[in-house]
């Protein structure tokens, strides 16, 4: 089925062509989710609702750039509103100077390749992740991070370097990343490119 | 610990490339309830209007038959009680009016009571009215009256061909169908009571009472319910991983039948003393077991019937045979049915009655929960699109029934099959289900 009939389908309320849609894009789209959530069942709750949101929109989808970047903006947006309102997010994200929490090596993983990076990226502070997210994998700006997140664009850039830094101590932990005196990342051979 | 050290572009490619590459697959969950929060509300919404039309039917049906009645005691309830009745026959030139003490009981002639109270009453010529102390009753075009007194005889009000009422004539309420003597203008039965005189050259039918012919029903039945598969992949849409798996699907799958239920109201209508037809509403949940194992995610295909989309894909984590351990499914189905058939009665008395019935059901599925089994056997997958909204059932049964009192009871065994596949005509294999059920039943007289 190719994409073109899925959207025809689905802008038909078609339940076979929304099926296929939502077989195509749901496992990428969940483990986007989970970045953001607290646990899996959060995520499945924001997976939900974000495809009902696709499905209920799609007649908004103007053929201009990636279907699934087009789903993958609504996902996100669904999942910074779940986290919004969340009081602890919240004030997690306000904290502009917060303290860099110790990482325990017990408490990552053992786990590999790109799960062992996902899981390690959950264990920041939620307000820490969140700005990562956005910021590093889905390519919003510190703008739009700070407009989407209800905070000033200065907050999300200290946000974001706290977060690298934690986050460049959590994978040397777990030996993913080397610690390279030429400040050149050398990421383990075992990943990859 | 020196900070920093990554090229920052690096960095985010990096993280980019591992998050990008790791995907997890929700669970059968997630897309139900998707499915449901964008189709489901409409099914319920079509279910839930099917209902109310029905039951607004079978309400609307019962108003029709008391609105005679009704209309008759309206207009009586707006006159003041008088114990006399009193009789004006144009017809009779000695304009003869009697009184007669009589607690007046107004009904058709099909022996359904309208009101009852204590009231003169007098007739006018050349239309269709009674008349009481002035006021004026409509009473509908050739349709008899009855005005009974538990203590004095019957007398009858018919309503001629010519829209005029004739006469009263006094029977005797202890043999209906009798009229009783006129005697020298008055009639005469017992010691304490005034008949009416019969009027010259008319002549009064006195029915006796119909019996019954509608009827409502209401029922409710545990049933068991049994599936039968059939695999369409031999029929030139060949699937492309079940070949090797041979043709009889049952052969592969390990169901076993559960308990559900069913109930429902109908309303029947009887054309003679032993047969009878009817029309309802009824509500079936129907289900059944299904041994599958529990495994990890892997992909699923179902081959279609469809040469626009000849495959469907998804993820599961139900094996249908080896797996990490046994999971027992449940394929459920919620199905709103308008059974509509006859019921013949076989042997019996008005008392004890065997009777047997049948009939179809055009049914509509509310929800269901199912598993669909992939095409090369291996896997269970949920694809609750793929059920089939309307379905045809037929129904038989057979019962022992014992008039109590105004009800009848009724209890026997009962059978159900389903005409159509389960499943759209897609999806390649067939599913049919058939339920047996010991089903109790009251039934109640309407008129």
């Amino acid at each position: 089925m190719t994409e073109e009939s899925i959207l025809k389908g689905c802008l038909a309320n078609d339940a076979v062509a929304q099926k296929e849609l939502y077989n195509r894009y749901s496992p990428k789209m969940l483990a986007v989710c989970y970045r953001f959530a607290h646990n899996r069942e959060d995520a499945e709750d924001m997976l939900q609702e974000g495809f009902i949101k696709v499905f209920s929109q799609i007649h908004t989808f103007r053929n201009q750039g990636a279907f699934e970047g087009w789903i993958r903006r609504i996902i996100v947006h669904t999942c910074i509103n779940n986290l919004k309102k969340n009081r602890k997010f919240n004030e997690s994200v306000d904290l502009i100077h917060a303290t860099a929490m110790q990482v325990r090596e017990e408490s990552v993983p053992s786990i590999v390749q790109a799960k062992q990076v996902v899981e390690c990226i959950r264990i920041l502070p939620i307000g820490y992740r969140t700005v990562l997210n956005l910021y590093a994998i889905e390519g919003y700006s510190h703008r739009e991070i700070g407009s989407m997140l209800d905070i000033e664009e200065s907050t999300s850039r200290s946000q974001y370097t706290r977060a690298k830094q934690m986050l460049e101590d959590i994978l040397i932990k777990k030996k993913i990343l080397q610690q390279q005196p030429s400040k050149k990342m050398n990421i383990l051979s075992s990943f990859g490119s | 610990m020196d900070r920093n050290f990554y090229n920052n572009d690096d960095f985010e490619e990096f993280l980019k490339q591992k998050a990008d590459q790791y995907k997890m697959y929700p669970s059968d969950r997630v897309w139900n309830n998707i499915y449901s929060s964008l189709h489901g509300r409409k099914r319920w919404m079509i279910g839930g209007f099917a209902l109310l039309f029905l039951f607004s039917s079978l309400f609307i049906g019962r108003q029709s038959v008391m609105s005679n009645y009704t209309r008759v005691a309206t207009q009586i309830n707006k006159v003041p009680a008088s114990p006399f009745l009193a009789i004006n026959d144009d017809n009779n030139k000695n304009d003869i009016q009697h009184s007669l003490p009589v607690t007046a009981d107004l009904q058709p002639i099909n022996n359904k009571v309208v009101n009852e109270r204590t009231t003169p009453l007098t007739s006018n010529k050349g239309n269709n009215i009674l008349s009481i102390n002035g006021a004026n009753i409509i009473t509908p075009e050739k349709e008899l009256f009855v005005i009974k007194n538990d203590n004095y005889p019957i007398v009858t009000a018919p309503a001629p061909d010519d829209h005029h009422l004739a006469t009263m004539l006094p029977v005797d309420i202890k043999q209906p169908g009798k009229m009783l003597e006129p005697v020298a203008g008055k009639t005469k039965q017992g010691d304490n009571t005034d008949i009416l005189p019969v009027a010259q050259n008319k002549t009064a039918v006195i029915q006796p009472p119909k019996p019954a012919s509608l009827f409502i029903q209401f029922y409710a039945s545990p049933i068991v319910s049994y599936r039968r598969l059939y695999n369409d992949a031999q029929t030139g849409y060949a699937a492309p991983v079940s070949a090797n798996y041979g043709d009889n699907i049952n052969k592969y799958v390990h169901h076993k039948p559960a308990l559900g239920f069913e109930v429902g109201s109908k309303i029947q209508y009887k054309l003679s003393s032993n047969l009878s037809v009817y029309a309802g509403a009824q509500l079936n949940y129907s289900r059944y077991y299904v041994d599958a194992y529990k495994f990890h995610v892997e992909k699923a295909s179902i081959a279609l019937n469809d040469s626009r989309l000849d495959t469907l894909s998804g993820y599961t984590d139900i094996r249908n045979f080896s797996g990490y351990s046994p999971e027992q499914l449940q394929n459920q189905y919620w199905q709103l049915s308008v059974p509509l058939g006859i019921e013949i009665k076989l042997l019996g008395n008005k008392r004890l009655q065997f009777n047997v019935a049948g009939g179809i059901q055009p049914t509509f599925l509310v929800s269901s929960n199912s598993y669909l089994i992939s095409s090369d056997y291996k896997n269970y997958i949920q694809r609750p699109d793929m059920a089939r909204n309307f379905n045809v059932h037929t129904n038989f049964e057979a019962f022992l029934s014992y008039q109590m009192g105004g009800i009848r009871w009724q209890l026997g065994p009962q059978f159900r099959s389903q005409l159509l596949s389960s499943y759209s005509t897609q999806y390649r294999v067939r599913e049919y289900l058939t339920e047996f059920g010991i089903k109790f039943g009251i039934t109640k007289s309407l008129r």
